[in-house]
């Protein structure tokens, strides 16, 4: 459940992976909201220096920006966390982070070019400058003096960068397409209404810690925790082409989660995870307790559960377990940048309008979606990080590839941004997913795909089959340098049996492959898609994402052993049970249904 | 206000252990309504019994708690930037196996360190760093036995695991002359008054920070500055299986203001002043503090427009903080004692390090007393940010002469023998968030007999440069602060140190360049500064050679109101030859566009 959707691109150097884990949602009230006079100032003096700056910025040589941005994103959040029936944090926090865009030269090749044979990746922002934080107020002296120090710095990062673009260019091979480094695009202009956290932080802080006080009945829960989550993000962006963008989204998020060992030393651990976009869609009181005990029931069911042989046979995938799948596997595939880096594994680059999944599948990206089937997608956002308009990105039509995630930067083929261009505040732009949607025309109910991988394991003369109900995340390599593979996590594992036996528990197993093998082997899918709201990590850092999908069922997948600590159980009983009459509660743990 | 009581007798573990909880008890208001002593000393008599099968119990355990409440205001051209609370309660724990002669702990072999590598339980790692728990911030007493049970159960098993590793490499090898583990202490019983953050104490200091850091506003050549101000209350809890139980309380309040200029060539010339506090209100008044804001700000000016120093062979009076500075640099590590750990081997001897092989043996001119004493809270109308009652390890602080006529006596030493220290002289400090102590300085001290006034010490530099046939001599004032990080400037000075890393330069024995630098004319004595060079190799042995020291001393404090801070107290010192050339380094250039203040 929650989820982290990781990728890793480069194991192990500097940056690296997507993960996914979590998802805000988006208070956005679009329209023009009354202007509050606070946020106007902002970008007014935004405005003012930006203008000043492409006025005056230019080298000795001539050089001057061909695009500047500003980005000032306000971002406020509490945090509560209690467990046990205690609070062990209860925090706020508030800051402003200044992004600074800068391109030098023109759309065709700029400053931002990837230089190839080696560096150029990476150390930009840290040594480059561009990012800064800045003063809380909407002081016109400190505001202008913030951005005033980030410009030169990101000028200056990218006049040096730009002459080494000039060489490698010269230097190097022809590439092997050519396309532009930034996409022309018109200017948005729209003012969303601010977004305000209205919490009441002392009665949830109460109530957290009061449900955090149920594990106090279960001596085998090592560790837990109750928590609360809510930010506030306020973004204003002024460009050098004329964007005047405001908008605003909440995310609030209710994390509940237990851990414990197992007799044999594997650390075990379940949570669940709430998401909304308002206050009144966070969790009563007695759903938040009734999803910790669930948590707590299924820790201690996998602490009894037998372990697992690696094994390769049919499956099925979950509807929110095949959504963090598809994240991982697929999305992360199609994100445009990946499919024009000459260090990118690019599966899918040269796949435009070949079948890439089975013909009655369907899979696109809509942003613009704030809800499904009652649920705030996290992923959802009207204008993406470099001010263009969100949309909805028909992907895979009938199985057949039809375009990619595109940010400003365009792929071969594709010359303008789809609003996917996403990036965390401090960090560069690329592309990314918001809501992936998989759907599909061969749906059937639960029950049937259900007996569907019954018959297929009695095809394949298995004895069993996996039903995989939830998966915590997973990491996929991108990169050319590494295999094409992919690992995901999953932590509540049934076997199914081809001769009827009920259905068995089972921990430490990991499912492992390649994509486009494992794409070609979903047979049917089922009818009841679901959401996955998380954060993924990726080279432009967090961001909040959602998947939507329906169960899938595969004629196979492998999986292999987790790796596990060898740590033994713990030699004192905890504080809570070290008196008569231990509880024995944890003895009784009913199996529950799905 | 402080209750201390002793005990002499060094009985069993256990039995002290019921002997403390009698002390808490006994001792109704002050302790036994403190949950975090109760559930200290509740979980450590059950920790005691803690035994795998095939390995001993614990002979030793420790829970250190460091329980801070912050606040953080941060101001730059009149606004604020951030102003955030926190609140805190860190566990870090100890658990040694063995004996005192031989434990898990002073081990490199396994490639694993003693205790609190483990320690921290599941909420290791994630930048808390290694062994620090967080224990519940309320006075919810099952929830803290939970996590300190847990903490403990993992430092028990790295303990037994680290022990048998030991004791194998041992066997294999042998461990040659080595000294104990661990020595032992008279435990101590002390609870100070839980120190709190008064809830009004920073109504008045976002605007007063907003009014300093305008200030520089007024100065075009200033490209960017800050002002902010952390203030604490930080109670810090120790208990132990000898019966050590002790509660320290203080408050800080740390005010900086830094503030960054840049020469025409490009180099970028940064300052800064701090003032030290007991709390908020007993901060310099606004109009001293601004007096102090333009005088870095003309200090500044003067020095981007100051010529390069090329090049320079002769003497250098280090004059105020950087004084201190010269004294923190080569000798608070070296005055130190430690030893290396079993099959840690190749420790590296460097000027800075160790001084024992000094032992006995002159360092400083016979004039010269250091000593190191954390007791007084106060030098003059200084606060020294080196002062506490007890140390990390439940040791009271003591003074030590280190120095005495010239002469090396003694170290610092802590619950860690060496070769040539048994016993703790009251100096195991902790660093920030780690859970193992090691010795270290408090409030180092350095004195001269027959110190000079500033007027005679200035004399006595012209003196010495006309000996040496120059024309002029050298006036230091301030070094870099290597580990001072203002927040401000702070990508510029890793990208300089990268850039400087890579050629070479400025590698080990030299100082921190100096940022204030005076050529002092022999002829009229007039001053004039310098800038843009770092000095050439300099070590302790150089301390000899010091030709003549002031009469007053400077306070140099460095991590005021953090765990492990220290203080460094000494007069002016002119050295006799010292070596100074250019930096040689590429500047980024003037910013393109003016400064919005400067328009």
């Amino acid at each position: 459940m929650n989820g982290l959707f990781a990728h890793f691109k480069v194991p192990a150097a500097l940056l690296a992976g997507l993960f996914l884990f979590g998802m805000p949602a988006m208070t956005a009230h679009a329209g023009d909201g009354a202007d509050s006079d606070s946020q106007k100032a902002l970008i007014d003096i935004m405005s003012k220096e930006l203008d000043h700056s492409m006025a005056h910025l230019t080298t000795d040589d001539g050089k001057k920006p061909y695009y500047l941005a500003y980005t000032v994103t306000d971002i406020q959040s509490v945090s509560i966390r209690g467990g046990l029936g205690a609070l062990f944090a209860n925090d706020a926090d508030r800051s402003r982070i200044l992004d600074v865009d800068v391109r030098i030269g023109d759309y065709g090749l700029d400053s931002t070019h990837q230089i190839r044979g080696g560096r150029g990746r990476g150390m930009g922002r840290l040594f480059g400058g561009g990012a800064a934080t800045i003063s809380l107020e909407d002081n016109e002296d400190a505001v202008t003096h913030a951005i005033w120090r980030a410009t030169d710095s990101a000028f200056k990062s990218a006049v040096e960068r730009y002459k080494q673009v000039l060489t490698n260019v010269k230097t190097m091979v022809d590439e092997e397409h050519q396309v532009d480094d930034f996409s022309r695009e018109a200017p948005s202009s729209s003012c969303e209404e601010e977004a305000l956290l209205a919490l009441d932080r002392d009665e949830w802080t109460q109530r957290i810690v009061r449900v955090s006080g149920l594990a106090k009945d279960y001596p085998l829960i090592h560790g837990s925790s109750v928590s609360l989550s809510a930010t506030v993000e306020n973004r204003s962006m002024v460009s050098s082409e004329g964007t005047r963008l405001r908008t605003g989204r909440k995310l609030l998020r209710v994390v509940v989660s237990a851990n414990t060992r197992a007799d044999d030393g594997m650390d075990l651990s379940q949570s669940f995870i709430f998401d909304a976009a308002t206050e009144e869609g966070l969790p009563s009181e007695d759903a938040m307790r009734a999803a910790f005990e669930k948590v707590i029931d299924q820790v201690l069911a996998l602490r009894k559960a037998p372990l697992v042989e690696p094994y390769v046979g049919p499956a099925i995938l979950l509807n929110r377990a095949s959504g963090v799948f598809f994240h991982e596997i697929f999305g992360h595939r199609i994100e445009g940048h990946r499919q024009k880096d000459v260090e990118e594994g690019q599966t899918f680059t040269k796949m435009v309008g070949k079948p890439v999944l089975p013909e009655f599948m369907t899979v696109y990206d809509d942003p613009t979606q704030a809800r499904f089937n009652g649920a705030d997608l996290r992923g959802f956002y009207r204008f993406d990080d470099e001010g263009v308009p969100s949309s909805r990105v028909d992907l895979v039509v009938d199985g057949i590839l039809k375009t990619f995630l595109l940010s400003r930067s365009p792929v071969e083929g594709f010359n303008n941004s789809n609003g996917h261009g996403r990036r965390e505040p401090g960090q560069s732009v690329v592309s990314r997913q918001g809501n992936l949607v998989i759907a599909s025309d061969r749906a059937v109910s639960f029950d049937q795909l259900r007996a569907q991988l019954v018959e297929e394991c009695k095809k394949q003369e298995k004895p069993f089959g996996f039903l995989f109900e939830d998966i915590t995340g997973g990491f996929t390599t991108t990169s050319r340098s590494g295999p094409q593979a992919f690992k995901v996590l999953p932590v509540v594992v049934y076997k199914v049996f081809a001769d009827g036996r009920p259905d068995e528990l089972v921990r430490g197993v990991d499912i492992v492959g390649t994509p486009l093998s494992c794409f070609s082997k979903i047979l049917c899918t089922g009818d009841d898609p679901a959401v996955f709201n998380g954060s993924c990590g990726a080279e432009s850092g967090w961001v909040p994402v959602s998947a939507v999908s329906p169960s899938i069922l595969v004629e196979q997948i492998e999986i292999e052993k987790r790796q596990r600590s060898q740590e033994r159980l713990p030699i004192l009983p905890p504080p809570l049970a070290d008196k008569d009459g231990t509880s024995s509660r944890i003895e009784n743990i009913n199996h529950k249904e799905r | 206000m402080t209750l201390i009581r002793r005990t002499r007798v060094f009985a069993a573990p256990l039995l002290v252990l019921a002997m403390i909880s009698a002390v808490v008890a006994a001792d109704a208001n002050q302790t036994a309504d403190d949950p975090v002593l109760k559930a200290l000393g509740d979980e450590i008599a059950r920790s005691m019994t803690l035994q795998l099968e095939d390995f001993e119990k614990p002979y030793f355990v420790q829970y250190a708690v460091d329980d801070t409440a912050a606040h953080r205001i941060s101001a730059t051209c009149g606004a604020i930037v951030s102003s955030n609370r926190s609140r805190s309660r860190l566990l870090y724990t100890q658990v040694r196996v063995g004996s005192y002669e031989l434990d898990n702990t002073n081990f490199g072999g396994g490639g694993m360190g003693g205790f609190g590598r483990r320690g921290g339980g599941r909420n290791r790692g994630g930048g808390m760093g290694r062994g620090a728990t967080r224990l519940p911030i309320d006075g919810n007493d099952m929830a803290m036995r939970h996590e300190i049970w847990s903490a403990t159960d993992s430092a028990y098993k790295s303990a037994v695991e680290t022990l048998a590793q030991k004791r194998a490499y041992i066997e294999d090898r042998g461990a040659g002359d080595r000294p104990n583990d661990f020595s032992k202490q008279e435990p101590l019983q002390a609870i100070a008054p839980l120190a709190e953050l008064s809830a009004g104490a920073l109504t008045d200091w976002e605007s007063n920070l907003k009014r300093l850091s305008a200030r520089f506003l007024e100065f075009d050549f200033i490209q960017n500055a800050t002002a902010s101000l952390t203030a604490g209350a930080r109670n810090s809890y120790l208990v132990n299986s000898e019966g050590t139980c002790l509660r320290q309380g203080n408050t800080t309040a740390m005010l900086r203001i830094t503030a960054e200029a840049q020469a025409a060539d490009g180099e970028k010339i940064s300052d800064s002043i701090e003032f030290l506090a007991r709390s908020p209100g007993e901060l310099p008044a606004m109009d001293a503090i601004l007096a102090n804001v333009d005088d870095l700000a003309k200090r500044l000016s003067k020095t981007i427009d100051a010529p390069i120093l090329e090049e320079y062979i002769g003497p250098v009076l280090f004059d105020g903080a950087a004084s201190p500075q010269l004294f923190q640099e080569l000798i608070s590590r070296g005055v130190a004692a430690s030893s290396g750990p079993v099959g840690g081997g190749r420790r590296r001897f460097s000027a800075t390090e160790n001084l024992s092989k000094y032992l006995g043996k002159r360092i400083l001119q016979r004039s010269f007393q250091v000593y190191d004493d954390p007791s007084a809270g106060m030098f003059n109308d200084t606060v020294l940010a080196g002062h506490f009652a007890f140390d990390d390890e439940g040791v009271r602080a003591r003074r030590v002469d280190i120095v005495v006529d010239g002469t090396l006596k003694d170290l610092l030493t802590c619950r860690t023998p060496t070769k040539d220290f048994g016993l703790s002289n009251g100096h195991g400090r902790r660093s920030a968030r780690t859970a193992t102590a090691q010795a270290s300085v408090g409030c180092l001290y350095v004195s001269s007999a027959d110190g000079l006034g500033a007027d005679e010490l200035k004399n006595k530099l012209i003196e010495i440069a006309l000996d040496q046939g120059l024309d002029y001599a050298l006036r230091i004032t301030t070094l870099r602060n290597r580990t001072g990080g203002g927040g401000m400037g702070s990508m510029a000075d890793m990208r300089s140190m990268f850039m400087r890393q890579q050629r070479g330069g400025g590698g080990g024995g030299a100082l921190s360049d100096p940022v204030f630098v005076y050529k002092v004319h022999v002829d009229d004595g007039r001053e004039e500064p310098v800038r843009g060079c770092e000095f050439g190799d300099i070590s302790v042995t150089d301390l000899r050679r010091i030709a003549a020291a002031g009469d007053a001393a400077t306070v140099y404090n460095r991590g005021g109101g953090q765990p492990g801070g220290a203080s460094i107290i000494a007069p002016g010192v002119i050295l006799e030859e010292v070596e100074l050339f250019e930096i040689e380094q590429d500047h980024a250039p003037q910013p393109v566009i003016t400064a919005p203040h400067a328009r």
